[in-house]
């Protein structure tokens, strides 16, 4: 429960609201641009990929 | 209460000694403060013990690591960061010490950037995934606890760095958003804590892409 919820949601108030900030900048947004989003996708295809083989790794 | 206007001033504590910039023929900004000592060269001594320990330490690690995958996504991170950098630099995002690196630059960047700080903090990342991957056997749970397991770590690199003077910031040099904390925008803070997420989520990609390919062959 720890791990599963609190974690993520944890670091998802720096995923949501840091770019928030951050983007406001060209510093900021550059990060966002370059590793925000595509840490984001590639996490949400890996969830996908996992799903798609059954959870297994 | 104004929350900028606290931190903005909480924040320049730190800034409250800034350097004098200079220009480079290019417009580049830069400053020379201090003792000449490679201290970003110096700064790199730790990951290379931690990298050691773990590799001589874990047998177990050595085998379950996807080496190929590694590999790829330090080419990977390095590739993005080198425009990054770059971009960085001549922006003025933040500016280097002259008297704190080493002197030799590739495309406007230190040399130690894209031979020590795109190679071995993208190993340390992985590496701590795959310790705690092969005791816990929880993909996503090692790679959040991964994830935050690094945020002390990498603000404590940035304070360090601000300590040891090898680079600072300024408004006047690039326009920021002006939340500061000890001298660190930020926007600093968006970078560290973004880079580990994104280094372990390409390393997933390229494992299970490799992985994937070697057992259709």
């Amino acid at each position: 429960m720890i791990f599963k919820i609190c974690l993520p949601f944890l670091y998802g108030i720096f995923f949501i609201i840091i770019p928030v900030y951050g983007l406001r900048t060209d510093y900021g947004w550059t990060v966002v641009i370059c590793f925000w989003i595509p840490a984001f996708i590639f996490y949400a295809l890996d969830r996908r990929r996992n799903k798609a083989s059954g959870g297994i790794k | 209460m104004n929350w900028k206007n606290f931190f903005t001033r909480f924040g320049q504590w730190g800034m409250r000694y800034l350097p004098a910039f200079e220009k480079t023929e290019s417009g580049r900004l830069f400053y020379i403060r201090g003792l000449r000592f490679p201290a970003w060269f110096a700064m790199a001594i730790p990951f290379m013990i931690f990298i050691i320990i773990f590799v001589e330490h874990s047998k177990e690690l050595r085998r379950t690591i996807s080496w190929k995958a590694l590999a790829c996504s330090i080419a990977l991170f390095e590739f993005v960061l080198f425009p990054i950098e770059h971009l960085g630099i001549n922006q003025g995002f933040w500016i280097y010490n002259r008297a704190r690196i080493l002197g030799i630059e590739i495309w406007d960047i230190p040399i130690e950037e894209p031979l020590i700080y795109y190679l071995f903090p993208v190993i340390m990342v992985v590496f701590l995934w795959q310790l705690l991957f092969n005791r816990f056997e929880e993909r996503y749970i090692c790679y959040w606890t991964s994830v935050l397991l690094l945020i002390p770590i990498t603000i404590a690199f940035e304070y360090l760095a601000l300590w040891m003077d090898i680079w600072s910031f300024s408004e006047n040099a690039s326009k920021l958003w002006g939340i500061s904390f000890w001298g660190a925008p930020i926007e600093e803070f968006l970078f560290w804590f973004g880079a580990p997420p994104f280094v372990l989520s390409i390393y997933f990609w390229f494992e299970r892409t490799l992985s994937k390919r070697k057992t259709n062959d």
